[in-house]
């Protein structure tokens, strides 16, 4: 016995009482306050006073797949943006600021034209033009305090954190209670006015960076890959743009991208911690009700499939570690058999914890499996990747990866272990949900999602429910040999 | 002004010539941050000429309130029939329970020369679980459950914290007392633990503060005190099942413990902790304080990449909540009023202070400026300190500074304590320790209140005439000399001492019975003569070893001639590797590069020959071998070249399952493995040799050979042997 097998040694010889779906917000109903305001920004707010600090989760429902054609990168830069605050704060003089930024752009396109003029009338236009707009920016800093706005919320113990996903952007506070009102005013100033000190730089930088990721990256070369082959016929087609899109965004394409995605309706709001509901209410509607409701962007272009048919093996060349990687196509989050995807990835972690205790060959503990890639919103991959070991082929890791998949169709899953997982999944479930960061994550998830906070025990009641049956469809369904991709990252020899 | 006198006393000392307290920093420091109660409008605010260049001038406009303060939850306090204490607060805002039982149980409880045994019974009950659930079947009945769980040792008390979703609660808390009442104290877990402690004692100088703070402490209790001295590898080895039960049995008593319990949860769960016997504790162990008789510097040298720590140390004798919340405020206010010079130094010396109120198992406290530096700096960081202690003293700080202080304590007192379960906690150790479980929470709300008098009252406590100045870090190469601060200097060793080897327990009946064993092993291997006249040895083994990117297929090729002369050969996916030892010397080879063997092999190398199944067998008869039994089977066996085994050996064949040693490393300590001996065949003649050999470490298995050839009293030369790539 060495292969991964649907065993729990020694466990199953106890029988695990699963709790069942058990609620796991019942317990919160009472406490929990969720609003909504005439612009259709949506908060909810959990008070939990023991300690005076308190934690904000914003979603905004603007990922890399709602970016306008040519202007791809351009949520990565509303989230640079963010941290340069408002307008009002740190300008030494707001008008004299908006104009410098409106020059700038002038003299940015000014610089393009030059450049696109090619070599007719004046071969030292565009050299001028790169100076004119240099200086712009010099100007442009002359009307503003650098920094000063992050600055500033350390100076109120205010810590933010940020990510842009596929489907949406992600916002994190945390702050010590009384700074809350600092919060609703400074971030609703910002929806209302931003400021996009140092725009140019930040853009030029996030470009560099993209370029590198591409290049050593291998969850961004994989991304890309996947969509590329994979998913051509999905939404997420709309995050292939290039980095040197990048070129083409300007800051009022960047302020009208913020006035359209980040309109309130897109966003949801969770509060955690010391924070009063009827105040919450109050300031929501002081601040954020001026947020104007904005026009809806529109929707993005339909994908439009490649015609050539999904290879079965991809071999790519590039700069990072040589991974294996196979992928499944899978639906979205939306579909009934979501909750089966997640219970799957648990029972092969599971598994491969417990492979710790053979050594048979071919069999590889560090398989990363991802239920769903690049984001869940749309047609998505379900994941298993491989490092591919020094002096071993590509072959290792795809045999160790096949090895688990193949376990998983050959035998019913047992009870005990089915039940063990789940119980697992509820402990790591509360464990988040005791912190006021996980709650708020969760909470605001949920209520983007769904619309609703409660749907969290939807979610948790569609996993509870899986059962065996449900596993093995699944497996037989979406994860066979006719549906898989194999991507060889690193590959000797293989065109980009 | 009073705290001048302090300051000469300490500044005297510590620096070659005095000055006079300073005025504080001329800056534009009299706005304060936030105006409270301004109001002004935002178009005001827009239209407004030259805003704020400051953070901390820019008026955002709106009124900040008062700061919160962390609050006890609602908790009711019970104790059972057997005199355990429990704090409980039922909330049932989600279906989760946390549990943190608190034993006076910790490092000054340990017995006298036997300092690991405090850790060692954390470590063991953690991972040997309950006569119930043995070892890995506890850890998974844990996992069925759900359910945490984790042992800090502490100085004094050992933590014990566990969680669950609240309908695993009263079978994970029924799985803690029995843990208490019926721990199983496996062998594998018991050396797993001292393998964990020797790993602590290497470590015990990675945290400079930490060194530091223990050099300052150790000082106030007289010598014959263990309390603070450094745990060593001597005698780790030495502590076995029966020290283990004795500690667990004196000190883990429901009277000497509090549990606080937080989430869905009632009385009724709690209740199976009334099956934890009450038993006998011990008294308390004495510790006196024995302050030094006049300040002086302890010096330890310690390369740490540049890095260096201090800590001076004053007692503060048992000062009253107010004064204890004071010191708390004070030790943030250290920095607050440096000038542009002081601040300067202080980042390029990088200078961080880390100042607290330490409680002393005595009940008295002792009030710390700490702080890391570059280790060049570590003199003047002290006198910046010193100089910043004097004016505190002397009250010499502004109201702004104040406020600021209290904000950046009540601060970090929301991220220390930012749930329930945490805040219980510490009225829990303030239980344990005599107090009222609500002073905590009082001290915190003290703070609030906190005068400038009080801040300079409570610095007056201090004692500085017996203060303790503890340095850590590479102290060559100094700016400024250890003399300029004008103290007696101590000097603290650093090199931690290997262990020797710890001879078995073995009286006469143990020896016989041991070299019995050893006899039924070679009888089991075809024979004393047979076995003896083993001369040479040549094997092909192949397999699977887990690397750090997986598991890949290795192959071994070992050759041997008696006594001494081996060379093996390990082949792996990335490339080949040869050792050879004759005994005295030897080289490695990888790469096409030959060099000489480090050290550290050939102690591995001798470790193997050591080892081999019939050199096993052969240590019964050979006089220079020490052995001792160790029951069921198992044989201690040692030479005096520190080369060590245990063997398991089968009580119905007698043939050798298992061996359990460990392996010397470049750095750090020796590594504990384990091999697994199976699948005997005939090698010739009627001897027997184990063809399969599954190599562990940590409990998992790390290489699976199989012997697919193999030679005895071949035609086997040296020349082959010894022959370089």
């Amino acid at each position: 016995m060495g292969k991964f097998s649907l065993r729990l040694p020694a466990l199953a010889m106890v029988l695990a009482t699963f709790a069942g779906a058990q609620s796991v917000t019942s317990g919160l109903a009472s406490k929990v306050d969720s609003f909504r305001l005439a612009n259709g920004m949506r908060f909810v707010v959990v008070p939990r006073n023991n300690s005076p600090s308190l934690t904000i989760r914003m979603y905004v429902a603007a990922g890399k797949t709602d970016e306008p054609l040519g202007k791809r990168g351009v949520t990565r830069l509303m989230e640079l943006m963010l941290r340069e605050g408002p307008l009002s704060i740190g300008s030494k003089d707001v008008t004299a600021e908006q104009s410098a930024m409106r020059a700038m752009d002038l003299s940015y396109d000014d610089w393009m034209n030059a450049r696109q003029s090619g070599l007719t009338a004046d071969r030292h236009a565009p050299q001028q033009a790169e100076i004119r707009f240099r200086v712009q920016k010099e100007r442009a800093k002359a009307t503003y305090r650098a920094g000063f706005f992050e600055r500033l919320l350390e100076q109120h113990s205010i810590r933010f954190s940020s990510s842009v996903q596929a489907d949406y952007s992600a916002f994190s506070w945390s702050l010590p209670s009384d700074r809350t009102e600092i919060w609703f005013k400074t971030q609703s100033e910002w929806l209302r006015q931003p400021s996009f000190r140092g725009f140019y730089e930040a853009r030029d930088k996030l470009k560099a960076s993209i370029i590198q990721e591409l290049d050593l990256n291998p969850s961004s070369r994989l991304e890309r890959e996947t969509i590329r082959t994979v998913l051509n016929d999905s939404q997420y087609t709309a995050m292939m743009g290039n980095p040197e899109e990048l070129d083409e965004i300007r800051i009022a394409d960047a302020e009208a991208f913020l006035h359209s995605a980040y309109r309130p309706a897109q966003i949801s709001v969770a509060m955690v911690g010391d924070i009063d509901s009827a105040r919450a209410r109050k300031w929501a509607d002081q601040y954020f009700g001026k947020v104007p409701a904005g026009t809806q962007q529109s929707a993005p272009p339909q994908p439009t499939p490649s015609q050539s048919a999904t290879p079965k093996t991809l071999e790519v060349a590039y700069g990072g570690p040589r991974i294996s990687a196979v992928v499944y196509p899978r639906p979205p989050r939306e579909h009934a058999d979501d909750a089966v995807f997640d219970v799957i990835t648990l029972w092969m972690k599971r598994e491969m914890a417990l492979a710790r205790e053979t050594l048979e060959e071919n069999h590889q503990t560090n398989i990363t499996v991802t239920p769903a890639q690049p984001g869940d919103r749309y047609k998505t991959v379900f994941t298993m990747t491989a490092p591919v070991i020094p002096g071993q082929s590509f072959d290792h890791g795809e045999q160790a990866i096949q090895s688990l998949i193949e376990a998983l169709g050959k035998e019913i899953l047992p009870d005990s272990t089915l039940n063990a997982i789940k119980t697992q999944t509820l402990a790591h479930l509360l464990e988040r949900m005791e912190t006021n960061q996980g709650l708020a994550d969760l909470l605001a998830d949920v209520q983007f999602r769904s619309g609703d906070w409660k749907a969290l025990d939807s979610e948790w009641k569609r996993i509870s429910q899986v059962t065996a049956a449900d596993i093995r469809r699944v497996a037989d369904t979406y994860l066979s040999d006719e549906h898989k991709t194999i991507i060889r990252l690193g590959a000797k020899g293989a065109g980009r | 002004m009073k705290g001048t006198w302090l300051f000469l006393l300490l500044a005297a000392v510590l620096t070659p010539q005095t000055t006079a307290p300073r005025k504080a920093p001329a800056r534009a420091t009299t706005k304060s941050a936030q105006k409270i109660g301004t109001q002004k409008s935002e178009e005001a605010a827009k239209k407004a000429p030259a805003p704020a260049a400051s953070v901390t001038e820019y008026d955002l406009a709106l009124k900040i309130p008062p700061r919160g303060i962390v609050k006890l939850p609602p908790f009711e306090q019970f104790s059972l029939d057997n005199g355990l204490r429990i704090l409980l607060n039922t909330d049932h805002e989600l279906p989760q329970m946390h549990g943190t039982l608190l034993v006076r149980a910790g490092r000054i409880h340990a017995p006298d020369g036997m300092q690991a045994v405090p850790q060692m019974v954390a470590d063991a009950l953690r991972a040997g679980g309950t006569r119930g659930f043995v070892g890995q079947k506890f850890d998974d009945r844990l996992t069925e459950l759900g359910a945490k769980l984790q042992f800090d040792v502490g100085p004094v008390v050992t933590t014990i914290r566990f969680s669950a979703p609240s309908a695993s609660a009263e079978k994970v808390i029924e799985l803690v007392q029995k843990l208490l009442t019926e721990p199983a104290y496996p062998l594998e877990a018991i050396e797993a633990a001292q393998a964990h402690v020797h790993t602590l004692v290497d470590r015990r100088n990675n945290d400079l503060l930490q060194s530091a703070r223990n050099n300052a402490t150790r000082p106030y209790f007289s010598p014959a005190t263990p309390f603070f001295r450094p745990l060593e590898h001597e005698g780790i080895d030495g502590i076995g099942r029966e020290e283990l039960r004795d500690f667990q049995t004196s000190w883990y008593l429901p009277s000497n413990a509090v549990l606080a319990v937080s989430g869905d949860i009632s009385r009724q769960n709690v209740l199976t902790l009334s099956n934890w016997p009450r038993g006998t504790l011990r008294p308390e162990p004495k510790l006196l304080l024995a302050p030094p008789k006049a300040t002086t510097l302890y010096v330890a040298n310690l390369n740490k990449s540049g890095k260096g720590a201090f800590v001076v140390a004053m007692l503060a004798g048992r000062p009253a909540l107010r004064e204890v919340a004071a010191f708390h405020i004070a030790a943030e206010l250290f920095g607050r009023g440096f000038d542009t010079a002081e601040q300067n130094r202080q980042s390029s010396w990088e200078l961080v202070f880390d100042n607290h109120l330490e409680p002393l198992p005595t009940g008295d406290s002792v009030f710390q400026i700490r702080g890391t530096t570059r280790a060049s700096t570590l003199t003047g960081s002290i006198q910046i300190a010193m100089r910043e202690l004097s004016r505190l003293t002397s009250g010499d700080f502004t109201n702004q500074q104040l406020a600021q202080a209290k904000d950046q304590y009540l601060r970090k007192l929301a991220e220390r304590y930012p749930y329930r379960k945490e805040i219980l906690e510490d009225a829990a150790q303030l239980l344990l320790d005599g107090m009222k479980p609500e002073s905590g929470v009082q001290v915190w709300q003290e703070s609030l209140l906190v005068t400038k008098a009080d801040i300079t009252k409570a610095l007056h406590l201090l004692k500085p005439s017996q203060a303790v100045v503890s340095v850590i870090g590479e102290t060559f190469g100094q700016l400024q000399p250890f003399t300029d601060l004008r103290l007696p200097t101590e000097n603290i060793e650093t090199s931690i001492a290997a262990a020797r080897p710890v001879p078995p327990r073995s009286d006469a009946a143990g020896l016989e019975q041991a070299r019995r064993w050893l006899t039924k092993l070679r009888g089991a291997m075809g024979g004393d003569t047979k076995v003896s006249q083993i001369r040479s040895f040549r094997a092909t083994l192949n397999g699977t070893v887990r690397i750090r990117e997986g598991i890949v297929p290795v192959s071994f090729s070992q050759m041997w001639i008696a006594p001494n002369v081996f060379r093996q050969e390990q082949t792996l996916p990335s490339g080949k590797v040869t050792a050879f030892y004759d005994g005295k010397i030897g080289w490695l080879s990888a790469n096409q590069n030959i060099a000489a063997l480090l050290s550290h092999v050939v102690g591995q190398l001798q470790g193997n020959l050591f080892r081999l199944p019939w050199q096993i067998g052969l240590s019964g008869t050979d006089p220079k071998i020490t052995l001792g039994y160790l029951g069921s089977g198992t044989v201690l066996i040692q030479d005096d070249s520190g080369n060590s085994v245990r063997a398991f050996l089968d009580e119905e064949t007698g043939l050798l399952l298992r061996t359990r040693y460990t392996v010397p490393q470049a750095s750090g300590s020796p590594t504990q493995v384990e091999d697994r001996f199976s699948e005997w065949v005939d090698a010739g003649a009627g001897l027997q040799i184990p063809t399969r050999i599954v190599t562990f470490q940590g409990g998992y298995p790390v290489r699976d050979l199989k012997m697919e050839r193999f030679e005895i009293n071949g035609n086997l030369t040296i020349q082959e042997i010894e022959k370089k790539p």
